[in-house]
């Protein structure tokens, strides 16, 4: 938590070397997440780049005591993703076209989880990445998703609930049947 | 306790969050229960195993946001000072008899201007909007503004005049004037006041000068010199001759980052005899004199503005009204604590001042370096 304060203060002053370490550090785990969410991995390269530029001409609204700074990182960048999202939709309304889900590039679709998972909703793709991969604790995903930790308990569950479900129809996870 | 209890404290417990006893003890007996949670835990992996096979392995592309001009910071800055630079009278929507910016100029321009100018402005029913009074501004200083607006039944007039520039016997003034019609959006009209470019006028002694103003008619301004500021405006916008005077908010910036924002109290004091200093806990003490004094740095204090430089970092002292009329010179000097530089002070109370602290004192009690 001090090293995120030293950094955001740092990042606050302008300092392009401790932004350009932050970038390093952070772009492509942002990057994976963004994947998981917009489903595309051109998208989720705009999008992870619009979040930094977004962070470094605005260094505003971080505050240490509500999570972490990737936490914070990956909020925006999850904000950028639903303004992304509604462009697209603006977009196939203007060219009459119907957004297709298998249109979109698959987050991971070479093993029979990445299948399963590929196949959640949004929403539970986002927070299973958040939780499993990235490891946030519930307190950080609250202050992602900004809503309260006992819905953040209850939406996880979920969301795991929901990925066994799928894997388990599809045969692979065997142990679900019983 | 039965599984369809159990399962969201089972994914808790996954995620290392206590569970109660019956659910640990549930969990123990039941088949199902101990297959969700193996099952959570094989999904967790294979997430992870993709993930690191995916998107964190990948090149990282050069990161775009280096060509984003940081704005915001910048600016903030910028724009700040520029609106702080001198508060402007509220504008007022009824007949108003308001006195100029220009209200106690006496401080350094009466020495140096030759006369004053006095005027009334009225509108195109010959009502009296505002009068005022003006130094006539041989130097050409800028603050001299006055903002006003004017309401009718069909819409409002909004003017900004200067008195801008004292040409031999006469008074250059410059004037923005905009015709806001019934059921236009007044504060749109009146932000346009600031793109619109000044027109000048050249006033003589005595006469009228009018303002054309677009589908209102026109302003009229009727006024004349005084060779002395009457002492009814003297007091006013700025403290009297020879006197600073501290008003809340109190805002400090090193560079661009906000130290402290206060908004106690104030204070005044005669520039001879009296400093003032602001500090808070965690930043230490702001030391501040119009006279110099040992170990202090020189920066300029310009109306509610004071800027300087320590240790290489630019400061800017923000105040609520002017300090002073004018630009002159300030001394600041740093300290940590308040017995550091003025022994006879007491000290702070930090747990029970609940914020940055503005104290004054007098110059002799200064602990001076030798």
């Amino acid at each position: 938590m001090a090293d995120d304060s030293d950094l955001w203060k740092r990042i606050r002053l302008r300092d392009a070397g401790a932004f350009e370490a932050f970038y390093r550090n952070e772009a492509g785990r942002l990057c994976a997440y963004l994947r998981q969410i917009v489903g595309d991995a051109q998208g989720a390269a705009d999008v992870m780049q619009e979040t930094f530029i977004q962070i470094w001409k605005s260094p505003n609204g971080f505050r240490p005591e509500l999570g972490s700074l990737r936490g914070y990182l990956f909020g925006i960048g999850r904000k950028r993703a639903a303004e992304w999202w509604r462009k697209q939709a603006r977009l196939a309304e203007v060219q009459g076209e119907k957004s297709e889900e298998g249109s979109r590039e698959g987050g991971a679709s070479f093993s029979a989880i990445g299948d399963a998972f590929a196949r959640l909703p949004e929403p539970q793709r986002s927070l299973l990445w958040l939780r499993e991969v990235e490891g946030q604790s519930y307190a950080e995903l609250a202050a992602i998703l900004q809503v309260p930790l006992g819905t953040v308990k209850s939406r996880v569950f979920a969301a795991r609930e929901e990925l066994r479900r799928i894997w388990g129809s599809s045969g692979h996870g065997a142990r679900s049947e019983k | 306790m039965n599984c369809a209890k159990a399962a969201e404290c089972i994914s808790a417990l996954f995620d290392g969050e206590p569970i109660s006893r019956e659910v640990t003890a549930h969990l123990s007996d039941c088949e199902e229960c101990s297959a969700r949670l193996n099952d959570y835990a094989e999904m967790g992996a294979d997430l992870r195993e993709i993930a690191n096979a995916t998107g964190t392995r990948q090149a990282i592309p050069q990161g775009q946001w280096r060509s984003a001009e940081p704005t915001t910071a910048i600016n903030w800055l910028m724009r700040w000072r520029g609106t702080m630079r001198i508060p402007r009278f509220a504008f007022a929507l009824m007949v108003i008899a308001l006195l100029a910016l220009s209200t106690g100029l006496v401080l350094t321009r009466a020495t140096t201007t030759d006369r004053w100018f006095q005027y009334e402005l009225f509108g195109r029913d010959g009502r009296k909007i505002m009068s005022g009074t003006a130094p006539t501004n041989p130097g050409g200083n800028p603050y001299y503004d006055v903002d006003g607006g004017m309401t009718y039944p069909d819409g409002v007039v909004w003017f900004r005049i200067r008195i801008a520039e004292q040409i031999g016997e006469a008074e250059k003034i410059a004037a923005k004037a905009l015709w806001a019609p019934k059921g236009s959006n007044r504060e749109a009209f009146r932000e346009r006041l600031n793109d619109m470019p000044e027109r000048e006028f050249l006033y003589s002694p005595g006469k009228d000068l009018t303002i054309p103003v677009d589908g209102y008619g026109s302003l009229e301004v009727k006024g004349h010199f005084e060779a002395q500021l009457p002492a009814n405006v003297r007091m006013g916008l700025y403290p009297e001759d020879g006197v600073f005077r501290i008003s809340p908010p109190l805002v400090l910036v090193r560079e661009k980052e906000l130290l402290m924002k206060g908004d106690m109290g104030g204070g005044y004091g005669s520039i001879d005899r009296y400093y003032f200093a602001y500090g808070n806990q965690s930043e230490g003490w702001f030391l501040f004199s119009l006279k110099p004094f040992a170990g202090a740095v020189e920066g300029t204090l310009k109306m509610n503005q004071i800027e300087f430089t320590l240790a290489g970092k630019p400061y800017f002292l923000f105040t609520g009204d002017p300090i002073m009329f004018g630009s002159v010179k300030v001394w600041v000097k740093h300290y940590v604590a308040v017995q550091d530089f003025d022994p006879s002070s007491p000290a702070i109370d930090w747990k029970a001042q609940n914020g940055p602290a503005l104290v004054f004192g007098e110059l002799k009690n200064l602990a001076v370096e030798k």
